[in-house]
């Protein structure tokens, strides 16, 4: 009886020395071609690569993460090149590429340190989580980051890392003289470039950071822009720096009262609904027996609707009124 | 059929593969491994032809019966401009859907759908990537054609939570915007 115990351990132990060579052995191929695939020229082979790690089947090993990071470099030396053919000739570099790397950088970003901010600086247009890495990197992204205001193909990215330390812990590492030359950049690229979308995300980030300057020197700018723009992300930017300065104190008095009226028609009547949601939430902070009527109207009346996942419609715009209500009834 | 991890093709979908083992012998499509509405006996019609696409091109997702449809649609987009594959069935998701009314809504006019969902053989043909969001059905491109019109499409889909995919890559005529990829993308505009 003992013996033939014994027997089955013994035939047990050798099934699992032998599953566990086995699935080494096949780990270990199968790193070695994910390796192989990941060097080649051709992002299509690349591509079939990062399928295979995204499915989970092999362990991350330091030589695999190398190459991957080599591959990092070598897709964001890619990109360059594409934004700036693009600039050039108007030529796209293709979205199937665009998804390709999109799923790199899902594997690749969770792996990375600092080493990678350069690569992952060139890329930051193909993702806000990539925005977000590189806030969260500090002091080592900062002069590679800082340097990309200067490179129109994409310089809003670079401007939303900037304005996020300018306003968030993050932002700690900055000394208050590269604070301050922060500021002044942010200053500079909001009075020289002509494209209204820098512009207003310089402007917008200076407000964030509470500089008033942005207000003496750009009030009438983003007033223009409120009502006078076709495309309605700037409108809805506008009203945002509006009310950052609303809430700063710095708008007030007569011109308080200018823009509550912009602002009135525009929640009623702009033809965005994500710009009157903004309107709405601006009108909250406004306050005022006419806001309140305003609101209540459109709690009501506002035609914007569609349908969600459930099947339940949606009135986002009157929802948005709802809340900004119950924000006027404390005042 | 017998696949090494990491082969192309290769799909966890039996749920006999023994894991320690790490090869898998191929049951057919809707053997499990992905969720039900499968079966062993398929689903007996041209989604089981899908389904093996799945496996053959190397995606990673084996849908079931389960996830294709015939007639979803939304308000404002019909089945017929979403499916944009080889087949009468087609996987278009809720989040797709509510995306798509959600950008519409912003955008404030009508949109024109160029590809929505594509099965894997009509991805590989027309050079889609092996990932593609497309056969995941949860992406759309949507017809654009100059700057003003890419920028305004790029920034209602950007609002209404899509992953947009930047201009010098997807080029003006065409914005794509899908709700599978990690977070958002709003990307630089076009000028």
């Amino acid at each position: 009886m003992l013996k033939s115990i014994s027997g089955v351990l013994l035939s047990l132990s050798l099934t699992l020395s032998l599953a566990a060579h086995v699935s080494g052995y096949v780990q270990q191929k199968g790193a070695r071609k994910i390796i192989e695939e990941l060097r080649s020229r051709d992002w299509r082979t690349r591509d079939l690569a990062i399928a295979k790690l995204k499915r989970g089947k092999v362990k991350m090993t330091s030589e695999l993460r190398g190459v991957l990071l080599k591959v990092l470099a070598k897709e964001a030396d890619e990109y360059g090149r594409i934004r700036q053919r693009f600039k050039e000739t108007g030529e796209p570099g293709g979205e199937e590429y665009g998804e390709y790397v999109r799923d790199f950088l899902d594997v690749i970003v969770p792996l990375v340190d600092e080493q990678a901010v350069p690569y992952l600086v060139e890329l930051m247009d193909l993702g806000d989580d990539i925005v977000r890495r590189l806030v969260s990197f500090g002091r080592p992204a900062f002069e590679p980051v800082l340097e990309k205001l200067g490179d129109t193909t994409i310089d809003v990215k670079a401007i939303q890392v900037i304005g996020a330390w300018l306003t968030t812990k993050a932002g700690e590492f900055l000394l208050s003289g590269e604070r301050e030359e922060v500021k002044r950049r942010l200053i500079e690229k909001a009075w020289r470039d002509s494209r209204p979308e820098v512009k207003l995300s310089a402007i917008k980030a200076l407000s964030d950071a509470g500089d008033l300057r942005a207000y003496d020197l750009f009030f009438e700018y983003v007033f223009k822009h409120v009502t006078s723009v076709e495309r309605p992300w700037l409108r809805e930017t506008s009203l945002r720096i509006l009310g950052d300065w609303l809430k700063s104190g710095a708008l007030r008095g007569r011109l308080k009262a200018v823009v509550k009226n912009k602002v009135i028609s525009m929640a009623l009547s702009d033809p965005a609904p994500y710009v009157r949601i903004e309107a709405v939430r601006l009108l909250a902070e406004l306050g005022g027996a006419d806001v309140k009527r305003v609101l209540e109207r459109i709690a009501r009346e506002d035609a914007a609707s569609w349908r969600d996942a459930a099947g339940r419609t949606i009135y986002p715009v009157r929802e948005a009124a709802v809340q900004a209500l119950q924000r006027l009834r404390p005042k | 059929m017998v696949f090494w991890p990491g082969e192309y093709g290769a799909v966890n979908c039996c749920p006999l593969c023994p894991p320690w083992l790490r090869v898998c012998f191929l049951c057919g499509p809707g053997s499990g491994g992905s969720g039900g509405g499968g079966g062993s006996e398929g689903c007996g019609d041209e989604r089981d032809q899908i389904i093996q696409e799945y496996v053959d091109f190397g995606v990673n997702f084996v849908p079931t019966c389960g996830d294709f449809t015939q007639d979803a649609s939304s308000a404002h987009f019909s089945f017929a401009e979403l499916n944009t594959g080889d087949y009468s069935w087609a996987i278009i998701r809720d989040r797709l859907l509510t995306g798509l009314e959600t950008t519409r809504s912003n955008y404030g006019y009508p949109m024109l759908v160029n590809s929505g969902y594509r099965n894997p053989a009509r991805n590989a043909r027309i050079g889609g990537a092996s990932q593609s969001r497309h056969m995941y059905g949860d992406a759309a491109d949507i017809a654009a054609g100059d700057c003003p019109t890419w920028n305004a499409l790029a920034e209602a889909a950007c609002r209404a939570g899509a992953w947009v995919e930047p201009i010098s890559l997807s080029g003006v005529g065409h914005v794509h915007m899908d709700w599978g990829h990690a977070g958002t993308n709003c990307p630089q505009t076009c000028n």
